[in-house]
């Protein structure tokens, strides 16, 4: 009995069409006997309320809630519950036809109330099954408009089964006369239509999540409504008072005058509840759009503060690798004259003083420091050139860590090799690629001077990738580019707070002297930005060492090779 | 045994000298020039086992140079290494010291790396000695 859920194109759909679209919670057995018995008593009690507003002689009054709770119910909770409809009208009906005095019409009191109740099931189960189809549907047109035709389908549409059904058992029954059946039919129906124009949207209304609809919004468009329907039902009880005081006055003559004020003013009050709903469905709307207008404003804003910081970043590292390389050529060759002096002195000077050889070496270790600094500054200003090919990130990961394995084995670390078998080949500049890894396993022993556990990962890109790392280096995902992560774990200190944001900067080091230039992590972050990914080093939740996130994407080869940004 | 004959041709004297120093301590017969423009006419009266050249100099490139020295009948054969200031680690890591086919020694280096350099190239090259004294 239970309808196909439509929740994921529907999802988000704000307000009553999202409460409609999103179909029939699921719930477990409890739940379901608590809907079922739950909408029986509403249903029982709303009846008997209805009841007052009966026009004699009593079987159909000029609005009938219960019909606007069934369809309501069945919308919220799915058509399985229709069992509380079948049950709550059959237990109010059983209560008005009953004659306890009469045992020969226990029957026909059973069959009327058998027959209305599945009149008013149906005609639920129906309504709810209208509404759904019209408000779902992945073509589903603008939702106002749905709404309102929903509001058609579940009221004057579905509400023709009950009362057809209802005053066709009554004739039937001898219930009423055949005389009557237009009139009957006719307040039968305008009621179920009325409750169901009326109280139908009021309960989803109430009904949804309090950030789809605000509180005052749901007040705003209920306060209308029941002040005119209680002003209606006020003027209607006093008609119909003086209705019957005229009715025993001129004998059996019917006056239609309570039941067409109470028509007119219910049906007036659907109208102006349509209307409301109406007024509050547009308002959404404009509201939903300025705040996705908004969103898309600050995100805009976002990128393009990140464009700019970017753009600062990259002019700032180009004017150092231009300096660098002006520099490198000046610096190396005095480094030589040293280098070769120092040599020369080494092996000339035959000090007994022990210090005069510690001097010596200690110059020349000086000297090959300052090398390696202006080294890495030259492979930080010329490594904008990339030779791709296609190539298996496995094997990359793991000729990176046979480069390092003296210094694994040095400060006896445990590799832990974690890479995804059959990952796609992607297409990078190997050597450069094998560089960044390098690095950041190099920075990664280093965190771990004595022992540790490092950990190396390989898996396809998840979508939290793209920008959720703190200090990741992200730029817009590319469709159609596959994308691979590596992920360097270490078991050390973890990186400072205060380092975080700068760790990419070019020169910025937590080495101890001489222990690292400060360019390993610039560099990677200019090779990876090449390969159009990116990179990030954040701490480990609960601490105990960091974790080196590199995104790759495949890069398009060039004849005459990629060309630096 | 003859000792093998080494020309450095760089526009830095104090770096010809400082080299020149260290090889002839170890049996090289070194001869230096910082003139470009003298190179050829030099390693023509010199005739060298073994030529370092810098690739940057002011009056001539290393490049010319080298295709002086191989466009010389009498010097062809003479290995030449290329001295150059301007190569990073990774391309030192990467390239195996060979740059467009020609072998090269970044600056700074140490003496030992450039005598391990000429004992590898002379050695291949059958009569001839490579430096002791």
């Amino acid at each position: 009995m239970r309808g196909p859920g439509r929740a994921d194109s529907h999802s988000r759909m704000p307000g009553l069409v999202g409460i409609i679209a999103r179909g029939p919670m699921r719930y477990r057995s409890t739940t379901y006997v608590c809907a079922v018995c739950g909408m029986a008593v509403l249903y029982y009690l709303a009846g008997r309320l209805g009841l007052l507003l009966a026009i004699p002689p009593g079987y159909a009054t000029a609005v009938w809630p219960p019909s606007g709770i069934a369809l309501a119910g069945l919308l919220l909770f799915g058509g399985r519950i229709w069992p509380g409809v079948f049950i709550g009208s059959f237990a109010l009906n059983i209560w008005t036809s009953l004659d306890p005095t009469d045992p020969t019409s226990r029957l026909r009191s059973l069959l009327i109330a058998s027959s209305i109740a599945a009149g008013s099931t149906l005609q639920a189960f129906l309504g709810q099954r209208l509404v759904r189809w019209i408000s779902g549907g992945p073509d589903a047109k603008p939702w106002e408009r749905r709404r309102e035709l929903a509001l058609v389908l579940g009221g004057p549409i579905a509400c023709l089964a009950a009362a057809t059904l209802g005053v066709t058992t009554l004739a039937l029954t001898g219930a009423i006369k055949p005389g009557s059946i237009p009139y009957s039919w006719m307040t039968w129906y305008v009621g179920d239509t009325i409750g169901v124009v009326i109280f139908t949207p009021i309960l989803l209304l109430w009904a949804a999540r309090p950030n789809r609809i605000p509180i005052h919004r749901r007040l705003a468009a209920t306060a209308p409504l029941v002040v005119t329907f209680t002003l209606v039902v006020l003027l209607f009880t006093r008609v119909s008072a003086l209705e019957q005081h005229q009715i025993r006055m001129k004998l059996e003559q019917r006056s239609g005058m309570s039941w067409g004020i109470l028509a007119a003013g219910m049906a007036f009050t659907g109208l102006l509840g349509a209307y409301i709903l109406s007024l509050l469905g547009q308002s959404a709307i404009v509201e939903r759009l300025v705040a996705l207008r908004t969103e898309e404003l600050r995100r805009a804003n976002e990128e393009a503060k990140s464009a700019q910081l970017k753009l600062v970043q990259s002019a700032r590292l180009e004017s150092v690798g231009r300096l660098a390389a002006g520099v490198a050529h000046e610096v190396k060759n005095p480094l030589a004259v040293i280098l070769f002096a120092i040599d020369y002195l080494k092996e000339s000077v035959r000090s007994p003083d022990p210090n005069v050889a510690v001097a010596l070496t200690d110059a020349r270790e000086a000297v090959v420091r300052a090398d390696g600094v202006i080294r890495d500054l030259l492979d930080f200003s010329t490594g904008a050139e990339l030779k791709p090919s296609m190539q298996d990130i496995n094997d990359v990961v793991q000729k990176a860590l046979l480069l390092v394995r003296h210094a694994i084995t040095r400060a006896h670390i445990h590799v832990v090799e974690e890479l995804e078998p059959g990952l796609p080949p992607v297409m990078i500049d190997r050597n450069k690629i094998e560089q960044v890894l390098v690095n950041l396993i190099i920075n990664a022993i280093d965190a771990m001077p004595h022992e540790g556990r490092l950990t190396v990962r390989t898996r396809r890109e998840r979508p939290q990738d793209i920008r959720s790392e703190a200090g990741a280096q992200t730029d817009p995902f590319q469709a159609g580019t596959s994308a691979i992560v590596v992920e360097i774990e270490d078991s050390g200190t973890g990186i400072d707070e205060g380092s975080e944001a700068r760790i990419f900067d070019p020169f910025y080091t937590t080495k101890p002297a001489g222990k690292g230039s400060g360019l390993g992590l610039a560099v990677s972050r200019s090779i990876v930005a090449l390969h159009g990914g990116s990179i990030g080093i954040v701490n480990k939740e609960g601490g105990g060492g960091a974790r080196a996130i590199v995104v790759l994407r495949s890069v398009r080869p060039k004849e005459e090779g990629i060309a630096c940004a | 045994m003859p000792r093998s004959r080494v020309l450095l041709i760089d526009d830095e004297p104090s770096f010809t000298r400082m080299l020149k120093l260290n090889l002839e301590r170890r049996g090289f017969d070194v001869m230096m020039e910082n003139n470009g423009a003298n190179a050829h006419a030099v390693a023509r009266a010199f005739r060298p086992d073994f030529i370092f050249l810098d690739v940057i100099m002011p009056d001539v490139d290393g490049g010319e140079i080298a295709a002086q020295i191989r466009g010389d009948a009498n010097l062809k054969s003479v290995p030449i290494v290329f001295l150059t200031a301007g190569v990073s680690k990774e391309a030192t890591r990467l390239r195996k010291n060979v740059i467009g086919g020609e072998i090269y020694l970044a600056k700074p280096t140490s003496v030992e790396e450039v005598v391990r350099c000429i004992e590898r190239l002379l050695g291949k090259q059958a009569g001839v000695t490579p430096g002791g004294s």
